[in-house]
């Protein structure tokens, strides 16, 4: 299998703060890889050092075979890049704009140029000054579509942006699947999990997880057992089992390696025979809702005066 | 090739108010050039100050179009859109060099060669010394505003840029007032100074476009200026003054015996009063024994005083504006001195001595030339009129103006003469004179019009040598001119004793004490100037 996009142990330092930690992954060729997690994560850090924005203090990576340091000039024919907040010439119209880009690009298709106009509601004739942040944002992703990139990278693009324009940006990043592998980052689950085909999860700076949706959903089973007596949470719980918690007979907790053999009988083993047991599937959001509580360390309430 | 011209055709279109603004004032100033060789003056203030403006305007209105043209890609920061799109940078320089190129250095170029036809100058043999213009203007104008548009990201960065450039040369440019030694020892680090001041645009821009080190470039620039500032106050070093200002040798003696007399001074009425915190002194120096086709420039003076408390204080090198040349009896080197240092010395006798700088020329061959009425085809290629006020010679010459020379008139004569000012104090038997020590240069002077001008004046030295005055320069004058080469520097220090510095406190009026008597002059009073320049001079004085 082809990783348009690999690392190894990259980290990056801003003075003595981390905002990556020694991050090795990879992003397989084709489908949407969604990189989330909350702000402050790592993400936009991670995607500037790909596209030669910033380098790392430590580690390498590659993007389409070729080290991220050396990406510059022709090696961005392949590279369709939009960032939230990046300084596009806002004095050209729209259309100026795809046709002055048009000359970079041998793979520019005019059609395609024309659809993306189309499906996304471009209007051509006005200033990019004179858009809205999301007709802007649409305008940016045109001109990174038309010439059918072979990777799609995307910075918190639908950031700040209304849901008929999310839906429609979206869309245009579903049809590119036919051709490119998109990596799109969001610090909000909800924004890309209709369409993302893998999701890699940072937090600090360090990556707790990467994996395709379905293997995902998968995996992560809400357990709820109703025992016989008055339940307590366990020691020694497997460290599979994420958030542990009882209350009457009740005992909750999130399996993150399901396997409903292998979990019922680690359950036998441990609460002899129940009255009932659960395992209910989790929605994405759910899941890294869990993952990153159990990553972060507990808060201890304030003493109180 | 067509992605170069596919960038230049955006920012043409997106500058072109950029662009208007310096072709307008370009156009302004072609069409202003030619009334002022004319000298033509403007209708009202406003527009003379406006006129006289159009260069300073003209060279910020092309750094503004360049900075904004490079701000167009702008290399500062991280989220510019063409630094993820498949633009190279060397295309990308190239793109925005045609842009500088087409809009700056052709319609000058253009205006340049109108200026040529329009003043008669011969157009294309003038087209190299206008391409070395051209590179010049490139290096230090087309450069530092790649240089500055470069390491900035917006108009505002890019004025404080030019501020801080601007700040940083008038640093260096106030050292001179500070140290003004570093007069004598620039000379020796000229050209490693201009080097690093024409790589300091070049290798900023070319260090950003290449490598977008932002923080790297910025201090490259900074540190290049600051290296100038340095290496000329290191230059001020002894050494290197010696060096510069080498003592005589048997191979390149002192040319002429200069000594102290002590005889003259100043004659001070009782209760005159000096104002100010510095005080001139003149000296009265005899020389003797000049070569006949020798002129010496004294370009410096250092004066030197044991104070009566066991002090020493010395002014260092100074600039000085004199030159002896043959026929000549003394000169009068001037050097400052603080009130502070004089006043408490003023009457006492301090322990003296003056160093001179002197530069030594050889007077080429002499060549008799007259006015034609009042115009005059003189040296390399240069034409000039005498101007208004008759006492002023105007001249135009193509690109730059000539290399140094001499020349001499026995005016004021009996058909053209001055008789005002030789009644205050007698002529000198000198001829009237004009020198010129600029040296040969094959690089044309850096302006932007190509018609250089440049005015000379006959001068005569009343029987003092102190003083001189401009003459009258008549119709149909006859003169000799001489070309001046340069042979070598050196200096001389005369130990001036025991003397009283009051004495040497110019009165006002002006008194020498004792007076000299009204020397009688050569007759004919023609043949004076000829009689000074041997041996071309002879024959010509014998047509």
């Amino acid at each position: 299998m082809n990783f348009p996009i690999e690392t190894e142990y990259l980290t990056k330092n801003y003075g003595r703060v981390k905002a990556l930690d020694d991050l090795t992954f990879s992003v397989a060729e084709g489908g949407v890889h969604a990189l989330v997690g909350p702000n402050g994560a790592g993400k936009t850090t991670l995607i500037k050092i790909l596209v030669n924005i910033f380098h790392a203090t430590k580690g390498h990576a590659t993007v389409l075979g070729v080290d991220s340091t050396s990406i510059s000039g022709k090696a961005f024919a392949s590279i369709g890049y939009v960032s939230e907040n990046q300084q596009l010439p806002l004095w050209m119209r729209v259309g100026d704009f795809l046709k002055y880009l048009r000359l970079f690009y041998p793979t520019w298709d005019r059609k395609l140029e024309f659809a993306l106009v189309d499906q996304l509601d471009l209007p051509v004739e006005r200033k990019l000054k004179h858009l809205s942040r999301g007709m802007r944002t649409k305008a940016a992703l045109a001109s990174a579509l038309a010439f059918r990139p072979k990777l799609i990278i995307l910075d918190e693009p639908f950031s700040g942006l209304d849901p008929v324009v999310r839906e429609e940006l979206g869309q245009a990043l579903v049809l590119a699947r036919e051709y490119a592998t998109t990596l799109v980052s969001s610090h909000d689950l909800a924004e890309i999990e209709s369409f993302a085909t893998h999701l890699t999860y940072l937090d600090a700076g360090r990556l707790r997880l990467s994996e395709d949706v379905p293997s995902i959903r998968a995996r992560f089973r809400e357990v709820e057992l109703t025992l016989d007596a008055p339940a307590a949470v366990p020691e020694n719980l497997p460290s599979n089992w994420l958030h542990a918690s009882a209350s009457g007979n009740i005992l909750k907790f999130i399996d993150s390696a399901f396997q409903q053999e292998a979990l019922q009988s680690e359950i036998f083993h441990r609460f002899g025979t129940i009255e009932h047991a659960a395992f209910n599937p989790m929605t994405i959001r759910d899941i890294f809702l869990a993952v990153a509580k159990s990553t972060r360390k507990p808060v201890k309430p304030a003493p109180l005066p | 090739m067509k992605l170069i011209f596919h960038i230049f055709k955006k920012d043409v279109r997106h500058h072109w108010p950029e662009i208007f603004v310096p072709l307008i004032l370009l156009a302004v100033f072609a069409w202003d050039q030619p009334r002022r060789w004319a000298g033509h003056e403007a209708a009202n203030r406003f527009l003379t100050t406006f006129l006289n403006a159009i260069p300073f305007l003209l060279i910020l209105a092309w750094m503004f179009l360049i900075v904004r043209v490079v701000h167009g890609e702008s290399l500062v920061g991280d989220r510019q859109f063409w630094t993820t799109r498949p633009y190279e940078r060397t295309k990308l320089f190239a793109a925005k060099l045609l842009t500088a190129i087409v809009f700056l250095n052709l319609p000058l170029f253009i205006a340049q060669l109108i200026l040529l036809k329009l003043s008669f100058f011969p157009v294309l043999a003038s087209i190299p010394g206008l391409l070395v213009i051209h590179l010049l203007l490139f290096a230090f104008l087309v450069m530092y505003g790649f240089a500055i548009g470069s390491v900035t990201s917006g108009m505002g960065q890019a004025v404080l840029a030019v501020l801080v450039v601007i700040v940083g040369l008038i640093g260096i440019g106030s050292l001179f007032a500070v140290f003004p030694s570093i007069e004598f020892t620039s000379d020796f680090l000229s050209g490693e100074l201009g080097l690093l001041l024409l790589a300091g645009g070049i290798v900023t821009a070319l260090v950003q476009y290449i490598f977008r080190r932002t923080l790297f470039s910025r201090l490259l620039f900074l540190g290049m200026l600051a290296s100038v500032a340095a290496l000329m106050l290191l230059s001020m070093s002894p050494r290197i003054i010696n060096y510069n200002l080498p003592a005589p040798t048997a191979e390149h003696p002192v040319p002429a015996k200069f000594s102290f007399d002590r005889t003259a001074a100043f004659g001070h009425e009782p209760g005159q009063k000096y104002y100010g915190k510095n005080v001139e002194l003149e000296f009265p120096i005899v020389v003797e024994d000049l070569a006949q086709n020798t002129v010496v420039q004294i370009h410096g003076i250092k004066l030197d005083l044991d104070l009566p408390t066991a002090q020493h204080w010395t002014s260092g090198w100074r600039s000085a504006y004199d030159s002896v040349e043959a026929g000549r009896t003394r000169t009068w080197p001037s050097v400052e001195l603080p009130r502070a240092i004089f006043d408490p010395v003023r009457n006492g006798h301090v322990n003296a001595r003056i160093s001179l700088a002197l530069k030594v020329y050889r007077v080429g061959g002499g060549t008799a030339l007259s006015f034609d009425g009042d115009k005059l085809h003189f040296a390399d290629g240069a034409r000039c009129a005498i101007d208004a006020t008759g006492r002023n010679v105007k001249c135009f010459a193509p690109l730059k103006g000539p290399a140094g020379f001499a020349i001499y008139s026995d005016s004021p004569g009996s058909e053209c003469f001055s008789p005002s000012e030789e009644k205050e104090e007698p002529w000198a038997p000198l001829p009237a004179s004009y020198f010129n020590f600029t040296s040969e240069n094959p690089v044309p002077d850096p302006a932007l019009s190509p018609v250089y001008d440049f005015d000379f004046s006959f001068s005569r030295r009343h029987v003092y040598e102190d003083l001189k005055t401009t003459v009258p320069v008549c119709p149909n004058t006859k003169f000799l001119f001489a070309n001046l080469k340069y042979q070598y520097t050196t200096r001389t220090e005369i130990d001036l004793g025991d003397i009283k510095l009051a004495n040497y406190l110019p009165t006002f009026p002006r008194k020498i004490v004792p007076p000299i008597k009204r020397p009688s002059l050569h007759e004919p009073s023609g043949t004076l100037s000829f009689n000074l320049l041997l041996p071309g001079a002879e024959l010509i004085a014998r047509r």
